[in-house]
């Protein structure tokens, strides 16, 4: 393999050529009520080159290695269709590596049956409870060898074990159709897969509990989060806008998102660290070779840094922060979040708690969205909080607010941080989902508008 | 995935999927082999500027075996080793799940127009030519817009073939065009976006591109509105976000697992008496088209509500198996996966009220046309809660302005029960085709 893609680097008329060739296979199993969904393992093969040719990006994805050579020429040609502006990248060093990731069980070392005992048993769990309808247990691990090199001399071969699961539980009355779930994922082997039957009591536990609650009356709420539902916050609320593609050939959004602007008070500080090795959004290096890093994006309340490729870096004149992934061989890098996160402080919960006389304690996430400006992030368990208590549970909690009001809102922060990956991921341009982390500790936002009927 | 004729291969016997199959048989009872392969070509532009040319020229093959009654699966884009996919497809059977179908033998299929030849020849710098002349046309009325366009085309090939005999070939065609447009502004941002796809050249951008800009200036200012129950429009852009609970709700999977709030309701009258909604993979020239389904069952107009009564529900030859009904033509899947019920096209037929009449209706009402977070509420019991991504307040049938950071929400099964009227006309979104439509009141969270 090194063979080929050496000798095809070597006939390319370009300013810059990336190659990155996939090789894995992955293993999945799905149970959907009593009946097993899918189970098996499939294989994938493929590569893309990325060309640079007078400031023109062309780029080629395909599934026949052998012809690799043609696909570079390809990808020049398409580049030089462009070839009308001036481009630099940021310097990232030749780096050449083997990079294998450490993993306590290798999921490949685990026998097919095994993988589908662990499924059923989870899937018997839930299905045991006789007020649920139907469960969802999914299984799936994924190891790839990704080929890395490019026109500079870097050679990077890296090794990825990613291993997860997920169950959900959906109660049924009449109409009335609730669900829970819950999940984990990421790169450091089988073991935390094999204890997740606290996780199948608890998702039972709480669609069957949903059957009876409450849909919340829509307004604007004090609300406190906790550390996964912070999480899901801290990348819709900042960790997009922080992507500076967005933000590089816009003058006016660049004045926006200048280094040194307030975001929040002083407590607040979010972080991307694509070097938590283990976490599912643990890269060594992004798909441009570039070394991953700890990123401030916001400390002590400023505007510190974001989150770059080596183009949008050079262009801004600010170092590269090791962010642009591709979700595949078959997609072109873009600039992503890895694991991001808000720092915890000192705010113990129930402390937080006192300080609410009416509000909202949303827990959980079924998901989030912003449009940069904008975001949603929904809850998928809440309870009313009256007089500093926890009481009755509520449910279709949607959250929505501003990333440059609701930011500022956030008036207490817990000392509880936790960080989640998942079987789930990020979506940006098509490319969805990416691994990723989130999260936080539990945070007490002011004002935040929630939809309801 | 879509086939059009079947075309005989005799020429063609050491193909990979006949090598595949082959093999398959050794070790099983009956088995199916699915190859696609598809060439797109794509341009983008960011922020006013060309900035790249994309390729994928993508292929796999996905094998279905079944042997001493149970369902084997895999699937691969590494052609080198069929014998592992055919080891990973027998030894999946071990533990599948017990078949209730037999593949599907030759069939007879009614001819939809999937394929054109002018995409395939449709030359990039056209649409290079197309992304300049519309960023030029933007710039020109407000020179602080950031623009992006994107064009792209593409082309697929598929093939099923099976132990049964059947032997099917498909080549049809992809087209897409859209536009964005942001302004910054000192109090935030407004973004809006454009476009169509079809299965042939849809590259008249300028009609978006005009949208587009006049969205913008009547969004330039920002309203307050206090939250209550408003009547609303939904354009029929945003309206697709209301009818997932529809779509999922048919979809013949989630009936037989039980959770489908639909299940059990067959005959009743659920919805307005104006609301009809069909799955229909019979339109020429339509994003989600088909002449049989992905596992060769020809390709039908199936009614899912008509005038509000709950006609039927979709599915594939497994599910249907397992209910003890008849596969509606839906099974979708692509190479790496297993067939599951999937919609084609979906169809809601047009009202009788004309989209301007709606507006000028409403005292105090809002419009909506773009929607952030759709999807991530409970979908299924027909919960929806959206911030209103871009979205205006109109006064006595006058748009007064933008409404901005709040959040709309309700019930499907309620909403589309207090319809004051439907659209006149159904318009194409990807494979949907849908009127807007005009709520007597829902509930909406404001931003006083």
């Amino acid at each position: 393999m090194e063979k080929l893609i050496k000798n095809a680097l070597k006939s390319a008329k370009a300013d810059q050529i990336e190659i990155r060739i996939n090789e894995g296979r992955g293993t999945g199993v799905a149970y959907v009520g009593k009946e097993l969904e899918s189970i098996g393992e499939s294989s994938i093969m493929g590569g893309s080159v990325r060309a640079l040719v007078n400031g023109g990006w062309g780029f080629v994805a395909f599934n026949d290695i052998e012809n690799l050579p043609r696909y570079v020429n390809m990808a020049c040609e398409q580049a030089m269709l462009i070839g009308n502006k001036e481009v630099t990248l940021a310097e990232t060093g030749v780096i050449n590596d083997v990079v294998r990731t450490q993993v306590d069980v290798d999921p490949a070392d685990v026998s097919l049956i095994d993988k589908h005992d662990l499924c059923q048993k989870y899937n018997n769990i839930i299905l045991s409870s006789k007020k649920v309808q139907t469960s969802s247990v999914r299984y799936a691990d994924s190891h790839s060898t990704l080929y890395f090199a490019n026109l500079e001399g870097s050679f990077i071969v890296s090794e990825n074990q990613f291993c997860g699961v997920s169950v959900m539980a959906m109660a049924k009355d009449g109409m009335d159709v609730q669900q829970a779930y819950d999940s984990i994922g990421d790169l450091r082997g089988y073991k935390k897969v094999e204890n997740f039957e606290e996780s199948c009591e608890d998702v039972t536990k709480r669609a069957v509990d949903l059957l009876s609650a409450k849909p919340v009356e829509g307004g604007k709420y004090t609300v406190i989060v906790d550390p996964k539902l912070c999480g899901v916050f801290t990348h819709e609320a900042f960790g997009h806008l922080s992507e500076a593609d967005f933000i590089y050939e816009n003058k006016k959004l660049r004045e926006v998102m200048k280094i040194g602007k307030r975001f929040g008070s002083d407590e607040l500080s979010i972080v991307d660290d694509g070097t938590l090795e283990g976490e599912a959004g643990y890269n060594k290096y992004d798909s441009e070779g570039t070394p991953s890093q700890k990123t401030y994006l916001i400390k002590d309340g400023i505007l510190t840094n974001r989150l770059h490729s080596r183009e949008t870096a050079a262009n801004m004149n600010e170092s590269p922060t090791g962010n642009a992934r591709a979700i595949s061989y078959a997609s072109e890098p873009i600039v992503r979040m890895t694991n991001t996160y808000m720092e915890s402080r000192n705010q113990m919960f129930e402390e937080m708690l006192a300080g609410v006389d009416e509000g909202i304690y949303a827990k959980g996430s079924l998901g989030g969205q912003t449009n940069t400006e904008m975001f949603t992030f929904s809850a998928e368990e809440a309870y009313k909080i009256k007089g500093g208590k926890v009481c009755e549970k509520i449910r279709d909690v949607v959250l929505t607010g501003n990333v440059f009001k609701t930011l500022k809102n956030i008036d207490a922060i817990g000392n509880d941080l936790v960080i989640c990956g998942g079987l789930g991921g990020c979506g940006k341009g098509g490319q969805s989902p990416l691994r990723v982390s989130d999260g936080g500790p539990h945070i007490r936002i002011r004002n935040v508008t929630i939809g309801g009927r | 995935m879509s086939r059009i004729k079947s075309e005989n291969n005799k020429k063609m016997e050491n193909n990979i999927e006949e090598k595949t199959l082959e093999l398959a048989l050794k070790n099983s009872d009956s088995a199916e082999v699915i190859y696609e392969k598809g060439e797109s070509r794509s341009i983008s532009f960011e922020n006013n500027k060309l900035k790249s040319v994309y390729t994928r020229s993508i292929r796999g093959i996905g094998l279905r075996v079944i042997k001493d009654g149970k369902i084997g699966f895999s699937s691969t884009t590494d052609f080198r080793k069929p014998e592992q996919l055919v080891t990973n497809a027998i030894e999946s059977a071990e533990f599948g799940q017990e078949a209730k179908f037999e593949f599907q033998s030759k069939n007879q299929y009614k001819d939809t127009k999937l394929f054109d030849e002018n995409v395939v020849d449709y030359p990039i710098e056209k649409g290079i030519q197309i992304g300049k002349d519309n960023i030029e046309k933007a710039l020109s009325v407000n020179p602080d817009y950031e623009c992006g366009v994107s064009i792209g085309k593409g082309s697929s090939k598929g093939r099923l073939i099976n132990s049964s005999g059947l032997d099917t070939s498909s080549r049809s065609t992809s087209f897409g065009s859209s536009i964005d447009i942001l302004l910054v502004k000192d109090k935030g941002l407004l973004w809006i976006g454009e476009g169509e796809s079809s299965v042939k050249v849809a590259d008249d951008l300028d009609k978006h591109t005009t949208k587009a800009l006049r969205d913008l200036k009547l969004a330039e200012k920002v309203v307050e509105i206090p939250t209550a129950g408003y009547p609303i429009v939904f354009t029929s852009k945003a309206a697709g976000n209301l009818l997932s609970t529809f779509e999922s709700g048919c979809n013949g999977k989630l009936v037989q697992k039980g959770v489908s709030p639909l299940t059990g309701k067959l005959g009743e009258k659920m919805l307005d008496e104006r609301f009809s909604m069909y799955d229909d993979p019979t339109i020429d020239y339509a994003d989600g088209s088909y002449v049989c389904d992905d596992e060769g069952v020809s390709a039908r107009r199936t009614p899912l509500f008509e005038s509000g009564v709950l006609k039927n529900y979709i599915f594939d030859l497994q599910t249907a198996g397992i209910m003890n009904t008849k596969s509606t033509g839906n099974g979708t899947r692509s190479f790496a996966s297993q067939p599951s019920p999937g919609n084609s096209n979906l169809i809601i037929e047009p009202g009788d009220m004309k989209f301007e009449d709606m507006i000028k209706d409403m005292k105090s009402g809002i419009l909506v046309d773009q929607v952030l977070g759709g999807g991530q509420s409970n979908v299924l019991a027909g919960e929806f809660s959206v911030n209103i991504d871009l979205g205006y307040f109109v006064e006595n049938g006058e748009i007064v302005g933008r409404v901005k950071d709040c959040m709309v929400a309700g019930n499907v099964f309620d909403a589309f029960n207090n319809i004051i009227a439907l659209g006149d006309k159904s318009d194409w979104h990807g494979s949907l085709k849908v009127p807007p439509f005009y709520f007597r009141s829902i509930n909406v969270a404001g931003n006083s």
